[in-house]
């Protein structure tokens, strides 16, 4: 009964044009390295030291301002623990960007690293925006994994590196930016490259209406 | 319900019958009645002291073999972990691992109210014995430091003080004073240890979390001061119905987690086709909030009060926990008109942060109940023939 009522029903999708770009990040590393406080610092700026375990996925919308564009942010925030994987790599294959982010105060956190870099390479797109992310550097004397180790291994994957803290919420902010600016530049670049092209498709490349930026998947 | 619980054997559907509409919150009925229906405790009253004394001392028993024997262990053979051969060793810092994961989620449970953080009555330093304390795990872990009075905000944006545990000043103070989520520490501890395919998974604490929380505050001491105990088996009985929504390799079998998700996602296209063609159409798959749901029986989704309440219903359910995909389901329709009017974010935002626009638990379980029901009376018509065709030809057999 209920079924032939509803079927009319149109779905609702955001007319007005809130934002010029819609990017898709995802947040990985080892359970209790901080993904949540950091995204909590992003979007609420403030800092929750008892934030319950992420089970399976969470997630984020944040709209931020780089160089005149509007840029909506979807943030995924996943469970670390092994036994999600399987849910959470789900979600690599649409992300545009993702922070790999590990705890300066846990050695094993950093050497997990490398996992979490082949499960990109397995299950993201081609291409993906990376930025390697050293929480906690608030926490000097419990420090166990120097910058310059962070910066190496950034360096010997050929991706991005920063130190931040969710407590204090330094660099926080700058992750996210980057990372939207990164994102925004490659994103630029395919589109420019798709109008010199002078064909049909590129009013679709930035439409914004679509909630899951189905228009940008083909491009990143 | 007094009327059930005073009989000499305990009549169990009855019971569930009159439970899965909600267990009086003074008292000690609620505590008694989920060990009844969670068959940790049997019906026979008889049979009550035998059965009770048995599991407390086989508790006590995993206690020693898991916490304490390991710990004297280390510090009888040798203080030097490289002359040792190998095994004890081992699974000790292995043990460590374990429980340096638990630590952390049972730190972090229910930031929201005060009573994990607060001490526990009867922890197990004191039926266990002295000894116990050279296996108090805090001990064994590195402790992180909190600092003292943090706010702290729960999910749902409740600002809250938690209590001041300073790091290294009052060690002494601290180690004799065991907290509430030290106790589900060390319960988590010893159920990953005697769970060996499930370990410890996250997720796992937000059960045990309200089986404790109910039992610990039983105002009848005599029951209260065996909390741990109980609730371990209490625990247990609850993870070997919903172990599966857990173990990983499980996921894609017809018990698993995908499954349940699956069923669930068709019963809510059956009751209300347009919020299932709203998340359909915006791709909103089951996994971005059912999982959580579901694996976590709804704990995470509302405060501990509601989800009390709630499982009342869920452990009284005879087809186990076959009521908790239409409790999804009522909740969804609850709030459709939000979900029929929002887009994919506001939709997103809204079902994982259900608890600011859930409607009362009671009207939840009732939207559920009637749901239920519902499918109940529209199976039952056929199956009532069927029954009555089979005992037709049955009778006319025997004629």
């Amino acid at each position: 009964m209920s079924s032939a009522a509803g079927s009319s029903t149109p779905t609702s999708i955001a007319a007005q044009k809130a934002y010029d770009y819609l990017f898709k990040l995802l947040l990985i590393g080892d359970s209790g390295v901080g993904k949540t406080c950091l995204l909590f610092r992003f979007a609420e700026n403030s800092f929750n030291p008892t934030f319950i375990s992420t089970i399976g996925i969470d997630f984020k919308i944040q709209t931020v301002e780089i160089d005149g564009k509007r840029i909506k942010l979807q943030v995924w925030d996943t469970a670390g623990q092994e036994r999600f994987r399987t849910i959470t790599t789900a979600y690599y294959r649409g992300a545009m960007g993702i922070l790999l982010v590990y705890d300066v105060t846990s050695k094993k956190t950093f050497e997990n690293i490398t996992n979490w870099l082949k499960n990109i390479e397995e299950h993201a797109a081609e291409g993906v925006e990376q930025l390697l992310v050293a929480n906690k550097c608030d926490q000097e004397d419990k420090r166990v994994i120097s910058e310059e180790q962070g910066q190496l291994l950034a360096v010997h994957h050929g991706i991005d590196f920063i130190e931040c803290s969710a407590m204090t919420g330094e660099n926080v902010r700058e992750a996210f930016y980057r990372m939207a600016r990164r994102v925004k530049t490659k994103h630029e670049s395919k589109e420019s490259a798709q109008r010199a092209d002078g064909s049909k498709s590129v009013k679709i490349l930035s439409d914004p209406g679509s909630p899951l930026g189905k228009s940008l998947g083909n491009c990143c | 319900m007094d009327e059930i619980l005073s009989a000499e054997s305990i009549d169990l559907e009855e019971l569930k019958q009159k439970t899965f509409f909600g267990c009086p919150d003074n008292g000690s009925t609620r505590a008694l009645v989920w060990r009844l229906i969670l068959s940790a405790l049997p019906v026979n009253k008889a049979e009550w002291e035998k059965t009770l004394e048995s599991q407390r001392v086989n508790y006590s028993t995993f206690v020693k073999e898991f916490i304490i024997r390991p710990d004297e262990e280390k510090n009888s053979a040798s203080n030097d972990p490289l002359s040792n051969t190998g095994n004890t060793w081992d699974e000790y810092f292995k043990d460590n691992d374990l429980l340096s994961q638990i630590e952390k989620d049972a730190r972090r449970l229910y930031p929201d109210i005060s009573f994990f953080s607060e001490p526990a009555k009867y922890p197990a330093v004191d039926f266990i014995h002295e000894s116990y304390k050279t296996g108090m795990l805090k001990m064994r872990i590195s402790k992180r430091n909190v600092t003292s009075s943090q706010s702290a905000k729960s999910r749902n944006g409740t600002i809250l003080m938690t209590e001041s545990t300073n790091g290294d000043e009052d060690d002494d103070q601290e180690c004799k004073v065991e907290k509430n989520w030290e106790v589900v520490e060390r319960l988590l501890f010893v159920y990953a240890k005697l769970n060996q395919g499930t370990k410890y998974i996250q997720g796992m604490n937000e059960i045990i979390g309200p089986i404790y929380f109910v039992l610990s505050q039983d105002p009848d001491l005599e029951w209260s001061r065996n909390a741990e105990a109980d609730t371990f088996y209490c625990f247990t009985q609850v993870m070997s119905e919903i172990r599966d929504n857990f173990i990983q390799s499980m996921d894609e079998s017809t018990s698993g987690i995908h499954a349940l998700m699956a069923q669930t996602f068709t019963l809510l296209k059956k009751h209300d086709y347009s919020v299932w063609q709203v998340l359909n159409d915006q791709e909103i798959r089951p996994q971005f909030f059912l999982f959580r749901w579901m694996t976590l029986l709804l704990s995470q989704e509302m405060r501990i009060p509601d989800t009390i309440r709630l499982w009342d219903s869920l452990f009284s359910d005879s087809r186990r926990f076959e009521f908790l995909k239409y409790v999804c389901v009522a909740i969804l329709t609850l709030i459709r008109e939000d979900l029929i009017s929002g887009d994919f974010g506001f939709n997103m935002k809204l079902l994982q942060n259900t608890s600011d626009v859930l409607p009362d638990v009671l009207i939840i379980i009732r939207k559920a109940d009637e749901l239920r029901q519902k499918d109940l009376r529209k199976n039952s018509g056929p199956h009532i023939q069927l029954l009555s065709k089979a005992q037709l030809a049955h009778s006319n057999f025997s004629r």
